[in-house]
C-alpha cells in the first residue's frame, strides 16, 4: 500500500487583485484538500502583494485550519533588496519553511527550513542527492522531468520528491518585463501592468496559434500541464508531493478534490480527466514533458 | 580611468574546432574556451568542439605559447544519465585543463569532491545574478571565478568583487539573450529536446525554412512557426526567443530585438572596478571572426593599459561582425530592461 502522496498548492504566480487573492485563499483554507499550501510572490518584486503583512492573515487562516504552509520566494534576485525580501516573514514566522526558487536564497537562509521549487535547476540525481544532503525538506523537479526518471532520482534523496501536474508550464525567466513590453512599456516605469491577465497574456505565432503566455518576467506555456491521467502511476512510482499551479481558469478547489477522489480510488484517473475537459471545452491541455515528448504535446495514456 | 593596480584584463575567446583554437592563441588570447563534441556543452552544433584526443593537442599547442585553456561542460545532466558528464569533468581534469567551467550544481558537487585540485569556473548557464547565488557557488563548491550574467550594472558587479573576493568573468562581445541562461525551456516545449540537456536550443533537425511561390519565407521549429520574412527582409535562424509573434493580434518581436553586446569602449572601467576577464562569446563562429575579435580585443586591453595610446579608435571597429549588427551594452546601461 502506498501512501498517498500530499496534494500542495504552489504559489500564485499571477498578479491576482488582493481581495480576490484573500478570498481565494480562504477558500483553499476551508474548503479544499490541499494538504501544503505555498504563499508568497515568486515572480515579480515590484508586485504589490509581495509586501510581507499582507500574507500574515493569508498564512494564519491556513495554518489554522491545519494546512502546512510553505513561503514562495521569487525566482530572479538581482540587487540588494530582492535579496532582503524575506527578511520580515522569516521574523514573523521563525519556523515557517521557505520554498527557494534561485540558491542565493539557500545561501541567504543558512539553516533556515526549506523546500526546492520547481524553478531550480535541480535535474539528476547528483543535484537531487546534493540538495537533500544540504536538508531540503522536499523537491519539486523541474518541469521538464520525465516520469520515467523518479525511481532513480527518488533512489537519489532522502527528501520527498514532488512533480508539476497541473498548470502553465514555467519555460523561462527574464530580467525583462515581456508583460511590460507588450504594452510597450519598459519594467522600470511598468505601472503592474501584469494586473487583470489572471492567467497570463497570451502569445501566438504569426498564423495564430496559441504558444506561450507571458506573466510579467516569466514566460509560461499557452496550454495547461494536466497529469490527472497520470496521477496513479505518479503515486506508486514514489512521488510524494503532487504540485498544482494555481490558474483563475479552472476552480482549484474542485481540482484538488478530483485528484483525491482518484488517489483514493473513488473514480478512476479516466473519468477525472473526462470531468475536468468537460467542465473547461476551451482550455488546451499537455503532458508531453512526462512522457519525453515536447511538453507542448498532449499523450493519451489511457489508450497506449 | 585605470587604477594602476589593476591587473590588465584577461582576453578569454573561444573555440569551436582546432583551427579556430589556433587562431585564437596566435591573435592574442590568454585563454581559450572550449567544450566536448557532445551534449555535455551549451554549443553542441553539429560539427563543432573537440575530442578527448583534440583536447590534448589543444592543450599541448596553447601551453607552451602561454595561453590557458578552460572546458565548458555547462548544461545539466538529464534526469536518469549523469554519466557522460561526470566522465566528461574526468577527462577534463585528467587532460590537464587550467580549469573546467560547470554550471550544474550535482556536477559541481562531484567535481569538487572527486577532484579538489581542479579548477572551478562557474558558467553563466547558472545564473548567479546575485551576491549571495556567488557565495553559495564560491563556499560550497570552491568556485574561484564566476562568469556574471548580462543583468550587472558596473555599480552591482565592483559590489559582487567586494563581497566576494571571487574571480569575475563579463561578457565582452556576445549575442544579447533576452532570457536567463539556463532557466529558459522554450525549446523544449516545442521540440522535446532541453537546451540544459541537449547543449542546444533550436536543434537543427527541427528545423525548415519554407519559401512560397509569393517569395515570402516561413521559418518553423517543429512545425510551429516562428517567424516569416518578406522577399527583402534579413532573414534569422528560428530560435523561440527571436522570433516573431503576435500579441493582441499584433505581430512583433515580443522577446528581443535582434541585437549585440559590445563593451570594448568600457574596458578601462571594467579593469578599473576589479573585473579579472572578458568573455567573447562565438564557439559556432568561423576562423575569420575569432581572428578579428580576438585581435581587436587584444589591441584594445593593450591600449587601455598603454597611458600614450589613443582612445577615440575602439569603438565599433568590430560592430560589422555582431549578429544582427545593432550592438548595445546590454544592462550595464539601465535602460535595455
Amino acid at each position: 500500500m502506498t501512501q498517498r502522496p500530499l496534494l500542495a498548492l504552489g504559489p500564485v504566480v499571477y498578479n491576482w487583485e488582493a481581495d480576490y487573492l484573500a478570498d481565494f485563499y480562504r477558500r483553499v483554507a476551508r474548503d479544499s484538500c490541499f494538504d501544503r499550501v505555498y504563499v508568497g510572490e515568486s515572480i515579480c518584486a515590484k508586485r504589490d502583494k509581495w509586501q510581507p503583512a499582507f500574507w500574515r492573515g493569508i498564512i494564519d487562516e491556513l495554518l489554522d485550519h491545519g494546512k502546512e504552509v510553505v513561503y514562495s520566494s521569487l525566482a530572479l534576485i538581482t540587487n540588494h533588496h530582492e535579496m532582503t525580501s524575506l527578511d520580515s516573514i522569516r521574523q514573523h514566522y521563525p519556523s515557517l519553511a521557505i520554498e527557494i526558487n534561485d540558491l542565493g536564497t539557500l545561501q541567504l537562509l543558512e539553516d533556515h527550513p526549506f523546500h526546492v521549487g520547481p524553478l531550480v535547476n535541480c535535474y539528476n540525481d547528483l543535484s537531487v542527492s546534493y540538495l537533500s544532503r544540504r536538508g531540503a525538506k522536499s523537491i519539486i523537479m523541474p518541469v521538464e522531468t520525465p516520469l520515467s526518471a523518479v525511481p532513480a532520482l527518488r533512489s537519489a534523496s532522502q527528501a520527498p520528491l514532488g512533480l508539476f501536474v497541473f498548470g502553465r508550464m514555467p519555460l523561462a525567466i527574464s530580467v525583462r518585463c515581456y508583460h511590460a513590453r507588450a504594452h510597450d512599456l519598459n519594467k522600470q516605469h511598468c505601472q503592474i501592468i501584469c494586473t487583470g491577465n489572471d492567467d497570463g497574456l497570451t502569445v501566438a505565432t504569426l498564423e495564430g496559434e496559441n504558444l506561450f503566455a507571458v506573466n510579467g518576467l516569466q514566460t509560461q506555456s499557452f496550454r495547461y500541464a494536466n497529469a490527472l491521467v497520470e496521477l496513479n502511476e505518479l503515486a506508486t512510482s514514489g512521488v510524494g508531493v503532487l504540485y498544482f499551479s494555481p490558474q483563475a481558469a479552472v476552480d482549484m478547489i474542485s481540482l484538488a478534490h478530483l485528484a483525491d477522489q482518484v488517489l483514493q480510488q473513488h473514480i478512476t484517473a479516466t473519468e477525472a480527466s473526462q470531468r475536468l475537459q468537460q467542465d473547461h471545452p476551451n482550455l488546451r491541455w499537455a503532458n508531453g514533458y512526462l512522457h519525453q515528448a515536447p511538453g507542448m504535446t498532449r499523450i493519451d495514456t489511457v489508450s497506449l | 580611468m585605470t587604477t594602476p593596480t589593476a591587473k590588465p584584463l584577461e582576453l578569454v575567446c573561444p573555440a569551436g574546432t582546432p583551427a579556430a583554437l589556433r587562431v585564437a592563441v596566435d591573435n592574442g588570447a590568454d585563454t581559450v574556451y572550449l567544450g566536448f563534441r557532445d551534449e555535455t556543452n551549451a554549443r553542441n552544433y553539429p560539427g563543432l568542439n573537440f575530442s578527448v584526443d583534440e583536447l590534448a593537442d589543444a592543450i599541448e599547442y596553447a601551453h607552451p605559447r602561454g595561453t590557458r585553456i578552460l572546458v565548458a561542460i555547462n548544461t545539466n545532466p538529464p534526469a536518469n544519465n549523469s554519466a557522460p558528464w561526470t566522465q566528461a569533468v574526468d577527462h577534463a581534469v585528467e587532460a590537464g585543463a587550467d580549469a573546467i567551467i560547470l554550471s550544474d550544481i550535482g556536477l559541481l558537487d562531484y567535481a569538487a569532491n572527486q577532484h579538489p585540485q581542479c579548477r572551478l569556473h562557474l558558467s553563466v548557464q547558472a545564473f548567479a545574478s546575485n551576491s549571495a547565488a556567488v557565495k553559495f557557488y564560491q563556499e560550497n563548491f570552491g568556485v574561484k571565478r564566476v562568469v556574471l550574467p548580462r543583468v550587472f550594472t558596473l555599480r552591482e558587479i565592483a559590489r559582487v568583487i567586494a563581497e566576494t573576493g571571487i574571480e569575475v568573468e563579463v561578457f565582452a562581445f556576445a549575442v544579447a539573450g533576452p532570457m536567463a541562461e539556463g532557466r529558459c525551456i522554450m525549446s523544449s516545449y516545442v521540440t522535446g529536446k532541453s537546451p540544459n540537456n541537449y547543449g542546444a536550443c533550436s536543434p537543427a533537425h527541427c528545423v525548415e525554412y519554407i519559401e512560397h511561390p509569393d517569395g515570402h519565407l516561413d521559418t518553423r521549429l517543429n512545425k510551429v512557426l516562428v517567424n516569416r520574412f518578406e522577399r527583402d527582409e534579413a532573414t534569422g535562424y528560428p530560435t523561440l526567443c527571436r522570433g516573431r509573434f503576435q500579441v493582441n493580434g499584433r505581430p512583433r518581436y515580443l522577446f528581443e530585438n535582434p541585437g549585440s553586446l559590445n563593451v570594448i569602449s568600457m574596458l578601462e572601467q571594467l579593469q578599473a572596478i576589479g573585473v579579472t576577464a572578458i568573455k567573447v562569446e562565438g564557439r559556432q563562429r568561423g576562423k575569420a571572426y575569432i581572428r578579428d575579435v580576438t585581435r581587436q580585443f587584444r589591441q584594445a586591453i593593450d591600449a587601455s593599459n598603454n597611458p600614450s595610446s589613443p582612445t577615440d579608435w575602439r569603438d565599433n571597429q568590430i560592430a560589422g561582425l555582431c549578429e544582427g549588427q545593432e550592438s548595445t551594452s546590454g544592462a550595464f546601461r539601465k535602460h535595455w530592461l
